[in-house]
């Protein structure tokens, strides 16, 4: 170590003073003994960062991802809130619409679907032509998808009422069958003769050949309808608590009430009201669809 | 680290920190005893949270390195080239006889004339004793900027003292 070298290493006589030193010390004990500070041992301490996350930006794969997903769903969400005239437009009714429809499975949801989907063409002819926006081509393709949305209305109306009231007949019939064969084994113990009681006994599982056993001339009529009734209503006259059950089903009383049709024919009136009065055309292609198909629902 | 090898850490290391915040900080004593305190806080914090701590006198310095630059940034030091004239007041060096004080406050007012940048180098490989290695972990150098510099600090303050003496 040369002259300079020592000569700066006598600096380090200087020294933090005793006091002072001590001070700083007691205050260090203070912050060493404080609880929430002790270190943990295990090593678990975990302070929760509000960065933490910071680090998934750095993958560049994943945020493409995002951005792409990201981008589709504003783009998607924001096309449902636009009209004929706007360029997300096509994306709404080609692309939104059509998965939405594929997501519906039920009767009663495909019909609610085509039930909102006319509610949409319609909103949005009125919206139009409150803004004086309506032009003929836009009319023309607004009236179009109504057709196609109040055609697809009426065509899963129709099939799944029929599908119902199929299924409901069927019930009723099963119900009339056992009804019926009850009744008719209570008529045959009454009137049948001693003598021949062993034979009905045996024969209670079995209309037919209990008719065919009877010695006894039984009223015509009754036995007629007996072993041939399968309307609910003959076979039933006097079984009051099993009438309802016998009874076939109305078309109303269906899972798909007569009031989705009344609220879509309510529906239809009002905005055609609504159309005529802020359309400015005469012969509009949308009013003369609305009412073909009023009357084609009105019957 | 437990809390009783954290206590020998200070006891050991304590003046060294204080030195070379005296030294960086204008010689400001009570600022360097605030750097001192600040420091071992910190470490015991970093202590705390999990952080595994090898050699325990370069983290304090590289501590007390970043508190000194926090504390340039906040404050606007003045200018080292006031201090050089206005010289040394010993006061931590009571105990120390009149011509070592002498001696010590001699070299100060070289070391003073020094830019910065060769001024911590020195201080830390003379006074502190410390490797370039260290001394290039602590100030986030490389080591061989850090002997370039410790070797031009060296000659820059061999012609200050030189031309003092003329």
């Amino acid at each position: 170590m040369n002259n300079l070298e020592q000569q700066l290493n006598s600096l380090s006589k200087i020294k933090l003073e005793a006091k002072s030193k001590a001070d700083i010390k007691f205050k260090l004990n203070n912050l060493i003994n404080e609880p929430q500070t002790l270190p943990n041992p295990k090593g678990q301490t975990y302070t929760p960062s509000p960065f933490a996350w910071s680090y998934l930006w750095s993958n560049p794969k994943l945020v493409g991802v995002l951005s792409v997903f990201i981008f589709t769903f504003s783009i998607t969400y924001g096309a449902e809130f636009s009209y004929p005239n706007n360029i997300l437009y096509p994306i709404k009714t080609n692309i939104n619409e059509p998965l939405i429809s594929i997501l519906k499975t039920n009767p009663q949801t495909k019909l609610d679907w085509q039930f909102e989907l006319t509610k949409r063409r319609l909103e949005e002819a009125t919206h139009l032509a409150t803004n004086n926006t309506l032009t003929p081509d836009i009319e023309n393709s607004l009236s179009l998808k109504l057709a196609t949305h109040l055609q697809n209305y009426k065509n899963i109306n129709e099939s799944s009422s029929l599908e119902v009231i199929n299924a409901h007949d069927e019930q009723a019939f099963n119900s009339t069958l056992i009804e019926n064969k009850n009744t008719n084994t209570t008529i045959l113990k009454e009137d049948l003769p001693e003598n021949a009681s062993r034979v009905a006994l045996e024969t209670e599982n079995d209309d037919m050949s209990l008719i065919m056993a009877s010695p006894k001339e039984e009223p015509q009529s009754q036995r007629g309808i007996l072993a041939t009734s399968t309307s609910p209503k003959e076979g039933l006259t006097e079984n009051a608590e099993s009438d309802q059950a016998l009874t076939p089903p109305k078309p109303s009383d269906t899972i798909l009430p007569q009031t989705n049709t009344s609220n879509l024919i309510n529906t239809l009136e009002f905005y055609k009201q609504e159309i005529a009065q802020k359309s400015s055309q005469k012969n509009s292609p949308l009013l003369e669809v609305i009412d073909e198909k009023l009357a084609d629902f009105k019957k | 680290m437990t809390q009783l090898e954290f206590t020998h850490l200070y006891d050991q290391y304590a003046d060294s920190i204080y030195r070379y915040g005296f030294f960086r900080l204008s010689q400001d004593k009570a600022l360097a005893e605030d750097l001192v305190q600040e420091t071992f806080t910190k470490t015991w914090t970093a202590i705390s949270n999990g952080t595994k701590i090898t050699n325990g006198k370069t983290f304090l310095f590289t501590v007390a390195h970043n508190l000194i630059i926090d504390i340039y940034r906040k404050k606007k030091m003045s200018s080292l080239d006031n201090l050089i004239d206005s010289g040394f007041n010993p006061e931590s060096t009571e105990d120390l006889d009149p011509e070592k004080k002498a001696e010590i406050s001699e070299v100060l007012k070289y070391v003073n004339r020094l830019p910065d940048n060769y001024k911590q180098v020195l201080i830390l490989r003379f006074v502190e004793d410390l490797g370039p290695q260290e001394i290039a972990q602590i100030i986030g150098e490389s080591e061989n900027n850090v002997s370039v510099r410790i070797n031009r600090g060296l000659s820059k303050l061999k012609e200050i003292m030189n031309l003092s003496i003329k």
